[in-house]
């Protein structure tokens, strides 16, 4: 059943990213960008990672998502047509997706450590929040310190960089 | 996405799922070893990502303020202020 599930949440997800990539529309682009996020945060929770899914749809959903959808009603009077619309350079991009693509694949098959992940993958372990905080919060609480440094720069950084008013002639 | 369009919205875009791509191959590490390393990974990728789409958004808002246009060709512009 977990697998059926995640195997379907995979493919809905990959199914709306790729529709992402191609939407003509911005707005529709940052909808299905919306449903592969929630896609992403049902495949965290079915296998076990309940905080990282609960995070994720209230981080992206609530955070990112809705900044997203506040600069496109921010910028909403311009003439998109000849911008995100469009492709600038479709056979270079796919192209070069391409052999990234190949190079990763053929990397990720070769490792010794997707050869010990087919052996010892189990979707129904549990990742329980308990050792996530206390490992956080002990082991990692240098680089906890660092994002939270990370955030409060990015808040400094955006008030800094939006108190611009002035116009170029 | 990243390489074909010049909208820095659709860029940003192509920039998360990159990123949301690389969460879910940690989640796969992460159910093969049993461990909550990865988990922790995952939270600072989730952190750093936050962190990008502010400041991308802020830059995409500054430059339609100063410039009149949303052009990523136009971010050059920016560097007079």
């Amino acid at each position: 059943m977990t697998e059926s599930l995640v195997f379907l949440f995979c493919i809905l997800s990959v199914c709306t990213a790729v529709t992402t990539c191609l939407s003509s529309k911005i707005i529709r682009s940052t909808f299905f960008f919306g449903v592969t996020l929630f896609l992403i945060a049902f495949i965290f929770i079915v296998v076990g990672s309940t905080l990282l899914g609960i995070i994720q749809i209230l981080l992206y959903t609530g955070g990112t998502l809705v900044l997203f959808l506040f600069s496109i009603f921010l910028t909403g009077n311009w003439d998109y047509n000849n911008l995100g619309e469009t492709f600038s350079r479709p056979i270079l991009a796919i192209t070069i997706s391409f052999i990234f693509f190949i190079t990763l694949s053929f990397l990720i098959s070769e490792s010794q450590t997707f050869i010990d992940l087919e052996k010892n993958f189990n979707l129904n372990s549990i990742a329980s929040t308990k050792n996530v905080s206390k490992s956080l919060f002990n082991d990692w609480v240098f680089i906890l310190e660092i994002s939270s440094i990370l955030l409060l720069a990015t808040i400094v950084g955006c008030l800094t960089l939006l108190k611009f008013r002035k116009e170029i002639k | 996405m990243l390489l074909s369009k010049k909208h820095i919205l659709s860029i940003l875009i192509g920039i998360e799922l990159f990123l949301n791509g690389i969460n879910l191959l940690f989640i796969t590490i992460c159910k093969a070893y049993s461990n909550d390393i990865a988990n922790i990974f995952i939270l600072f990728i989730l952190v750093i990502t936050a962190c990008e789409v502010a400041i991308g958004l802020a830059i995409f808002i500054l430059n339609q303020r100063i410039n009149k246009t949303i052009d990523l060709n136009n971010l050059n512009k920016l560097k007079d202020i």
